[in-house]
């Protein structure tokens, strides 16, 4: 790529200077391309090929900003025409008069495209439709994966994870945190982060539950980032026991305060205490996501000492660590010097051994969005070449056409390079046309995506059409006008034009029918590939939604109610108002029943637990997992989910009554798959070292009977599927939020706000999150695979229109091109049948070979979907079947068409016709 | 006015980006890629010299006679021996004249002058200023 992607450049490049005028050009033309060549060859060893395009991106820009400038000044003040006494390295030639001529083809080209508005529409929109596509899926790339952060140095700031085997674990402890600090010499700084949600009042009374997250004060420091009002955290607001202090978010500024400039020094409530903000963060600025809308700072074992836990120690992670490195420090040799502490802090604590890996903070915000975008960027860029054919076929149907034109031009003293050129200024004018509407589509394009997938996407609030991706449209247009005009401008001008004179306007020198065809197989097979692929994420997607999820999903609303801790701090007063609030749920009209769970099917919060089973033995170093799920009374009766033995929790279930549960089927096939479950007894065996000990959250380790199993339900997702689960009542765990689920008779959204007063009138602090019908859930959670899986198939479609129209239209010019042939054979005898048969069968033969050389390059390109697909292999044969007949039988409709029309020949006609 | 007959104050303020080749010039003569890359360190890469800008600021400024272009580039000039360069390698030094030290000088003090106000201000300290 190095090489011939630094001479394509060049030659590029060298184009680009002749933009310059001639006396400019002559002075500087070849030191500019001796320094762009050194910025080159540094972009590539330095970023690789986006460094390139950004390159290339800054140069056009500048090039045509430049050379516009300097065109003005010139003219404005002709000494400046010769700066110097040029020894030329770019001798003058007739080139320079190059505007000037220019000009008079953009002329002409205009006054023929005038005469043609059928086909500039058709070429015009079909360009619109692929460069579109390219801009709206460049301006994707260009946001998220070109741009860097918006901090200094960016480079320098690296995720800081543990992994073991395949697993990764992003949380650490203090002790980590401060075994790191004094110990690295090749990180200048580090800040330690986690969630923290909860609902915020303002002294006026307002509620509003939103998400922040607990910093350390060196967060905004190293990133480099200052608050636009107030200030960040000081030392004694970050150690334990210290002034509570909040920066606010633009946005959470914005919504709860108006902007007010006044803001700093404010008081709000937040988890129960009170927090004086003392600053506001710039408009853009998100860490660590979007969602965040404040920091507080997160003063040592603050979290550990809410959730009771009294002793820290270096098996309780629960903090995301982010670094700076020192200037020219490798990422490889910083981890290796965490890697060497970390090993200490372990042996010292008697831990398991995991490795120390270092993330670049982009590539850790981007995940795996790279791989489909570039893909995606490849699939718009096969609809861009499937169009460009289509519009070279169009131009190649009307060379004879163009015939005359070219004759008397070339007898007028027209070169054949000043034709080619005029050609291409047409070709150059239908691409500006092109870009212009397909821009506008990918405003409209981007539009859509960000309403429906902003939060999805990482830097989704950075999506927009700059400079740079405008550029690169011109770049697209200029490519696509060399790809679909300099072919047929090449084909037109070569005919034989001093023959032609001879011929006095009969049709001759046709261009060759095989070029056309070629280009029709190759669209058809384009077209195969980049809808095999959609084929192949619509039926994952299909399989993946059409999991059994072992509830009734319609009819259900959802939300998520967190209590005041201080405030209920007593397990009967938790569990007395949640009971209490079912009730007076169950009153409203329209609401059949109401139940609550920790962890409700779809909602993202559950956690897996290691348990130790009665009379099973474990193999020494392997443990047993199951998830937990806490629920209120009627929850299988609320959610429609069988009870397939034994009983439901009841009232005589209570904090000092024995310990019991219900298991999933997963679990009684698990572990009793030949003994009934009812009776069998389980205990949790405590935390693993690394992770919160969540045996200490569940009311220690007694003995939980097994007295009930329920039908197995999906619980986080299609994805994963069904596993181990038990289900314990939220009577023996009294935890103080919970997801309340309604059974309505009615749309689940209208009872909204009746419930919302219920809940006022019983808890007026509350603030309601997360209200959503189950089965806005249940989409919300495939939403990532929906958009790609709309995002391929609309392009895969597009490009396939575009193939069927280039069938239609090749079809179409070769039966007016035969007319006569087919006349003939009509006189002769051949009947309307065998005409239509002639017709389709050479359409046919063309889509079959397209759709068979398709095949086979989808079967070796769609092998980089493999990570996206769910239960269907890359090669999955009923997909290939299926897309394939698809297409041909559209192609066959599209040769139906014309060949019909041939049939209905009147050969007499047809003979007189020329 | 100074003493080569011409008024310096005519072509301040400087455009910043001129000011800044001044000043690398002042420090020894250069080619393009090295100006570039000194401006580049100079700022710690928050400005960058696109090529066109850069060769039509380079033409500007020699027209105006602030720098010239230097015949036989100085053995300090980074690269091979000049007899042994290329005609390719043989890029174009630039060096300042006197003139463009004396603006470069004056837009100095032009901009110290500026500061002077901007402190007495006291907009530099937080929360202070109007």
């Amino acid at each position: 790529m190095r090489s011939w992607g630094l001479s394509f450049s060049q030659h590029l490049l060298r184009l680009l200077l002749r933009l310059y005028p001639g006396p400019f050009r002559r002075a500087y033309g070849r030191e500019m391309a001796g320094l762009f060549r050194q910025r080159y060859r540094r972009a590539l060893v330095r970023g690789g090929l986006p460094a390139v395009l950004l390159l290339w991106t800054r140069t056009l820009a500048d090039i045509l900003r430049t050379a516009w400038r300097e065109h003005r000044s010139s003219c404005l003040d002709p000494v400046r025409q010769s700066p110097h006494p040029p020894p030329s390295p770019f001798p003058r030639r007739r080139g320079d008069n190059l505007m000037k001529s220019v000009l008079s083809d953009l002329r002409v080209a205009l006054r023929g495209l005038r005469k043609r508005p059928g086909f500039v529409l058709g070429a015009t929109l079909a360009l619109a439709l692929g460069i579109g596509a390219n801009t709206a899926i460049f301006s994707l790339i260009h946001s998220i994966l070109i741009q860097p952060l918006p901090y200094p140095d960016s480079h320098q700031l690296m995720m800081i994870y543990r992994t073991q085997g395949d697993q990764r674990d992003e949380t650490f402890s203090q002790f980590d945190l401060d075994n790191f600090s004094r110990g690295s010499s090749t990180f200048s700084s580090f800040a330690a982060f986690h969630e923290s949600e909860d609902t915020l009042r303002t002294l006026e009374g307002a509620s509003h539950y939103v998400s922040g997250q607990a910093v350390t004060r060196e967060l905004f420091p190293l990133l480099g980032v200052e608050p636009v009002l107030g200030r960040g955290f000081n030392a004694d607001e970050d150690r334990e026991g210290g002034p509570r202090a909040m920066v606010l978010s633009q946005a959470l500024w914005t919504s709860l305060f108006g902007s007010d400039p006044s803001v700093v020094g404010k008081v709000v409530r937040y988890q129960d205490r009170d927090h004086t903000i003392v600053g506001v963060m710039p408009e853009g600025f998100h860490f660590p996501d979007t969602r965040t809308r404040f920091w507080v700072a997160v003063q040592g074992n603050d979290l550990l000492k809410r959730a009771g836990i009294k002793n820290p120690s270096p098996g309780l992670t629960f903090l995301r660590l982010i670094g700076r490195l020192r200037p020219d420090v490798e990422p490889g040799a910083a981890q290796d010097e965490l890697a060497a502490l970390n090993q200490r802090l372990e042996e010292e604590y008697g831990l398991r051994h995991r490795d120390i890996v270092l993330v670049s903070r982009h590539e850790a915000v981007v995940g795996d969005l790279g791989s489909l975008l570039w893909t995606l960027l490849g699939s718009v860029g096969l609809v861009l070449l499937i169009a460009c054919a289509n519009v070279a076929n169009l131009s190649l149907s009307r060379a004879s056409e163009r015939r005359r034109e070219m004759v008397l031009r070339n007898a007028l003293g027209a070169s054949r390079l000043r034709l080619v050129r005029q050609m291409l200024t047409e070709s150059g004018l239908l691409a500006a046309a092109g870009a212009v509407l397909g821009v506008a589509l990918a405003v409209v394009f981007l539009q859509w995506l960000t309403a429906a997938g902003s939060d999805l996407l990482p830097r989704g609030n950075n999506i927009s059409l700059n400079l740079e991706v405008l550029l690169f449209t011109a770049l697209v247009a200029a490519i696509s006008t060399v790809l679909f005009g300099l072919l047929p401008a090449l084909r037109t001008s070569s005919l034989d034009l001093r023959g032609a004179l001879h011929t006095a306007g009969r049709v001759s020198g046709s261009v060759s029918p095989r070029l056309q065809n070629g280009l029709v197989v190759c669209q058809v097979a384009l077209a195969l590939v980049l809808l095999s692929g959609a084929g192949l994420l619509v039926n994952s997607f299909i399989r993946l939604t059409s999991v059994p999820t072992g509830f009734r999903s319609e009819n259900l609303l959802t939300f998520w109610l967190g209590l005041s801790e201080q405030k209920y701090d007593e397990p009967n007063r938790v569990v007395g108002f949640f009971e209490d609030l079912m009730v007076r749920l169950e009153a409203l009209p329209d609401v059949e029943k109401a139940s609550y769970s920790y962890s409700l099917p779809f909602s993202g919060t559950t956690f897996r637990q290691s348990i130790e089973v009665e009379g099973l033995e474990t193999p020494e170093g392997q443990r047993e997992w199951a998830r937990t799920v806490i629920i209120g009374p009627h929850h299988f009766e609320t959610l429609g989910i069988p009870l397939l033995q034994g009983r439901d929790f009841s009232s005589g279930d209570h904090l000092d009554s024995a310990r019991v549960a219900i298991i999933n089927e997963s679990m009684s096939r698990r572990y009793w798959p030949d003994d009934d479950p009812i009776g069998k007894r389980f205990q949790l065996s405590g935390g693993v070292d690394g992770s919160i000990d969540s045996a200490e959250y569940l009311g220690g380790r007694p003995w939980i009977r097994v007295v009930g199993v329920a039908a197995d339900v999906v619980r986080r997702g299609y994805q994963e599927g069904v596993q181990a689960e038990f289900y314990v009542p939220h009577a023996q765990i009294p935890w103080a939020g919970a997801s309340i689920a309604l059974r309505t008779r009615r749309d689940p959204l209208d009872l909204v706000e009746r419930v919302r007063r219920v809940i006022a009138e019983k808890e007026p602090a509350i603030a309601l999150t997360q209200i959503s019908s189950m089965q806005e859930r249940m989409a919300g959670s495939v939403l990532s695979e929906r958009l790609r899986t709309q995002l391929w198939t609309l392009f895969a479609l597009l490009a396939a229109s575009l193939a069927v129209i280039g069938v239609y239209g090749v079809m179409a010019f070769a039966v007016s091109r035969r007319r006569q042939e087919i006349g003939v054979r009509m006189a002769l005898g051949a009947g309307r049948i065998s005409v239509v048969k002639l017709v389709l069968g050479q359409g046919m033969r063309l889509a079959l070979l397209g759709a068979g050389l398709g095949l086979l390059g989808a079967l070796a390109l769609n092998r980089m979907l493999a990570g996206l697909l769910y239960q269907v292999t890359p090669s999955d044969p009923l997909t290939y079947v299926l897309v394939a007949a698809l297409l041909l039988a559209v192609a066959a409709l599209a040769c139906y068409l014309p060949a019909r029309r041939a049939s209905r020949i009147d050969p007499l006609t047809a003979l007189r016709w020329e | 006015m100074s003493a080569h007959g011409f008024d310096v104050r005519e072509l301040l303020p400087l455009k910043p980006a001129d000011f800044q080749v001044l000043l690398v010039l002042c420090e020894r003569p250069l080619h393009a890629y090295g100006i570039c890359k000194a401006v580049e360190d100079q700022l710690k890469g928050q400005v960058r010299l696109e090529i066109g800008s850069l060769y039509r600021m380079m033409g500007r400024l020699t027209t105006v006679g602030l720098i010239e272009e230097v015949e036989n580039a100085p053995a300090s000039v980074e690269g091979p021996p000049l007899e042994r360069r290329s005609p390719a390698q043989r890029r174009k030094t630039y060096r300042i004249t006197e003139q463009g030290r004396q603006v470069a000088r004056a837009e100095a003090r032009r901009l110290r002058e500026v500061l002077e106000v901007v402190e007495d201000m006291d907009l530099l300290t937080e929360g202070g200023g109007v």
